[in-house]
């Protein structure tokens, strides 16, 4: 049973939700910035290597590999088809080119989305929702939003129980639900019943919160103060080293430093 | 409260017809009554529920704290007077338990550096301390409804309010809020009002009941009174006796003629998985033509999964479910909705059509049935339920009870081998839940099989041959129902383990 625990949990669990933040908005930076293979592979394991200090992460990974598996699959595969800038490039049949170039460039760019997404799962799989929002409230976005989208995420998992609830009624009245072109089928007959039963749970839940002298005005006094602790400064430490790698390689190189290899 | 009347605009008749009622400090006030007889109303007046939130007329005087609820907001209301509602899984605003108190304890601007500590002595109050830190998703029903009673004391209320804490729970977990109410009760010196339809776990803690019927208070006066003297006239067989316990299931259990020792139902070796915890551990079962067989486990137990997979509606990780010797799972829905019907928990997911008439008919016309065919078996399963009157009203605006007996309906008519019942009774006054057993009788003397998910023991105790107990996703027990009644068995199973 995963707990999340302020200052307590592994090394990520214990990280300011404002750290994880800003750490994944530098990754997403550095990942579009520096962009030869060779950078993109260093920092993606250096996203890699983080993982294990997430005690949430476990349940993450599976659907992490495959959603990766599936990227690179289909971004490399699309590029080396449709690629018109590549020198190696195999003819296979009537016209169909298949482009080596292209196969790398594909890499490249999924890369770019794995770095994104692993660094983003690992922040979710480590942070309660709401420190996330309290995040958010930092950098100025209305805590009533923040709240909203509180909500929308204690509350999704609950919707989704329902979503197959109203499958199985489906199913129980005689509609086939099996495979993906029946789901989607009874999905256009299920989802007034689903849409009706979630207003009306919105609207006993908009009464619940009334009864608990819900002010927006009052929660934004309550702000989520940034206490930085040495976790979050040895994130950023490891994260200026990777930085540092990646720039010094690029110098090495000879690559322009901020420029990706496909502009020059 | 002085004649307080309370009428809604889209009913003809008057839910509150001048309740008078004075409640003094500290008192625990039980209010009972059947289903529409005004309690929830009653509530949501002392609350301002009625009228901010919701529009009804109220006329009368009422004074709570020495505030008018229909004048000051609910927001300023709360800060006095607390309700807690039904159903918890839809009060809780924090994915964090923590956090869900704390929302509270910052609604009234309580001190920062004190949240922490506050938010503690509340758990501890109500025995939630060990789960701080845990996600509310996780928490059974019955640790939500505790929890949602936390949120509310955060609000350091004069008065608590709960509209049927325990209807939703099985016994362990009711019995957990009980004893919650009881250290509520000793450490808070609030006074509580608790609106309960069944009233014999509650007894011991009221210090007054207060009974209902059709808007008008027709008791009042201590729980020892009430004992004695029993229910008035209007309300006898309309609520649940106050001397309900398992001696008493056993008077009940009725003297059933064996069924037919033919196998209708077997699932074997089941294995159900999810997210890589075993829900169902290897479970083999057999189930007899013309039985009604009644699954029965604490919350969390399997029971539904357990329901799902003999319906067919959900594929076991390992193992097979047999329907007259076929495999379920390779009949197509159509072939397997005319051996098998399933009513959900949840009437508000069940509903698909815009009329009545329609939502009872969707299942027949997806087996392709003439339309003669149809408009007999719809009115047989309306007639049978006290619905005919309303074929033509949208479901959306029935009430819950209402509800519940329309997706029985829509199961009725497809006039199934066998019908699995859901937890169909949860929130059914006394005279729908004897509907319900009729229903399951006549299907039992007509040779068809009843599989009952439930929580109602009497209901066991009058229609079931055979009780399964489930516990951990597994069955622990098997037998027959006077036996399952027997006390020593009952505290086995569900306090000591097997």
């Amino acid at each position: 049973m995963e707990v999340y625990s302020a200052g307590e949990g592994r090394f990520f669990e214990r990280l300011s939700p404002f750290t994880k933040l800003v750490w994944i908005i530098l990754i997403s930076i550095t990942a579009f910035l520096c962009a030869t293979n060779l950078s993109l592979i260093l920092l993606y394991v250096y996203v890699l290597m983080l993982l294990p200090l997430s005690s949430g992460i476990r349940r993450y990974l599976r659907p992490l590999l495959k959603m990766s598996a599936i990227v690179m699959l289909a971004i490399s595969l699309s590029q080396a088809f449709f690629y018109r800038y590549g020198v190696r490039n195999i003819q296979l049949f009537s016209g169909v080119v298949f482009s080596i170039d292209g196969l790398i460039y594909g890499l490249l760019e999924s890369l770019i989305i794995l770095i994104m997404a692993s660094a983003s799962t690992l922040m979710a799989a480590s942070t309660p929702p709401e420190d996330m929002i309290d995040a958010l409230a930092r950098i100025k976005v209305p805590s009533s939003i923040g709240f909203m989208s509180t909500l929308a995420l204690r509350f999704l998992p609950v919707v989704i129980e329902d979503a197959k609830a109203v499958t199985r009624a489906l199913s129980a009245r005689g509609i086939e639900t099996s495979g993906i072109i029946n789901k989607f089928r009874s999905l256009k007959t299920g989802i007034t019943t689903l849409l009706v039963a979630e207003l009306r749970r919105a609207e006993e839940l908009s009464t619940a919160i009334t009864l608990r002298s819900y002010d927006p005005k009052t929660l934004s006094k309550y702000d989520h103060e940034i206490r930085f602790r040495k976790e979050d400064i040895l994130l950023f430490f490891t994260y200026s080293l990777a930085l540092s790698s990646v720039l010094l390689m690029r110098v090495a190189l000879n690559f322009p430093l901020f420029l990706p290899p496909w502009s020059s | 409260m002085r004649n307080l009347k309370v009428g809604y605009e889209d009913l003809n008749e008057n839910v509150l017809n001048g309740v008078s009622l004075s409640i003094g400090r500290g008192e625990v006030v039980l209010i009972a009554g059947p289903t529409g007889s005004g309690k929830t109303t009653l509530a949501f007046c002392l609350t301002g529920v009625i009228p901010h939130i919701i529009n009804a007329k109220v006329e009368g005087f009422i004074r709570i704290c020495g505030i008018d609820p229909r004048v000051r907001p609910p927001r300023e209301v709360a800060r006095h007077i607390g309700l807690v509602l039904q159903n918890p899984e839809n009060q809780i605003v924090s994915s964090i338990v923590w956090r869900d108190v704390a929302f509270s304890l910052r609604n009234i601007n309580y001190p920062r550096r004190r949240i922490e500590e506050r938010v503690h002595e509340l758990l501890e109050i109500v025995g939630l301390h060990a789960y701080k830190d845990f996600y509310t998703g996780w928490l059974s029903d019955g640790q939500k409804q505790r929890l949602a009673i936390a949120s509310i004391l955060a609000l350091e209320p004069e008065v608590l309010i709960l509209d049927e804490p325990t209807s939703t729970l099985d016994i362990l977990c009711a019995n957990d809020v009980v004893r919650t109410l009881k250290r509520v009760v000793e450490e808070t010196a609030s006074t509580v009002i608790i609106i309960e339809h069944r009233i014999s776990r509650l007894m011991n803690l009221a210090t007054r009941v207060v009974l209902l019927d059709s808007g008008k208070i027709v008791f009042d006066g201590s729980p020892d009174e009430l004992l004695r003297k029993g229910f008035p006239e209007t309300l006898k067989g309309r609520l649940r006796s106050p001397l309900e316990n398992p001696s008493s299931y056993i008077k009940m259990a009725k003297k059933l003629d064996p069924p037919n020792r033919k196998v209708k139902v077997k699932a074997k070796n089941v294995i159900v998985e999810e997210d890589r915890v075993k829900i169902l551990k290897n479970v083999n079962l057999e189930v007899f033509r013309g039985e009604v067989l009644a699954i029965v486990g604490p919350n969390g137990s399997g029971k539904s999964t357990l329901a799902r997979v003999l319906a067919g509606l959900m594929k076991p990780r390992r193992g097979s479910v047999f329907i007259d010797e076929r495999e379920i799972n390779k009949l197509k829905a159509r072939e397997r909705i005319r051996k098998v019907s399933y009513v959900f928990q949840n009437p508000d997911l069940q509903i698909f059509t815009v009329k009545v008439y329609d939502e009872v008919a969707y299942g027949l016309r997806n087996l392709g049935l003439p339309e003669d065919d149809i408009k007999e078996r719809v009115e047989q399963a309306l007639k049978l339920v006290n619905l005919w009157g309303f074929k033509d009203k949208s479901p959306y605006s029935l009430s819950r009870g209402q509800k519940r007996k329309l997706t029985l309906a829509s199961a009725l008519a497809l006039q199934p081998d066998v019908l699995i019942l859901d937890e169909v009774t949860t929130g059914l006054d006394e005279e729908s839940l004897k509907l319900v057993e009729n229903l399951v009788t006549d299907m039992r003397r007509q040779g068809e099989t009843v599989i009952l998910i439930t929580h109602d023991m009497p209901m066991v105790a009058r229609c079931a041959d055979r009780v399964c107990f489930l516990k951990d996703g597994e069955i622990t027990w098997m037998g027959g129902v006077r036996e399952f009644f027997n006390r020593e068995v009952l505290r086995r199973l569900w306090y000591g383990g097997v």
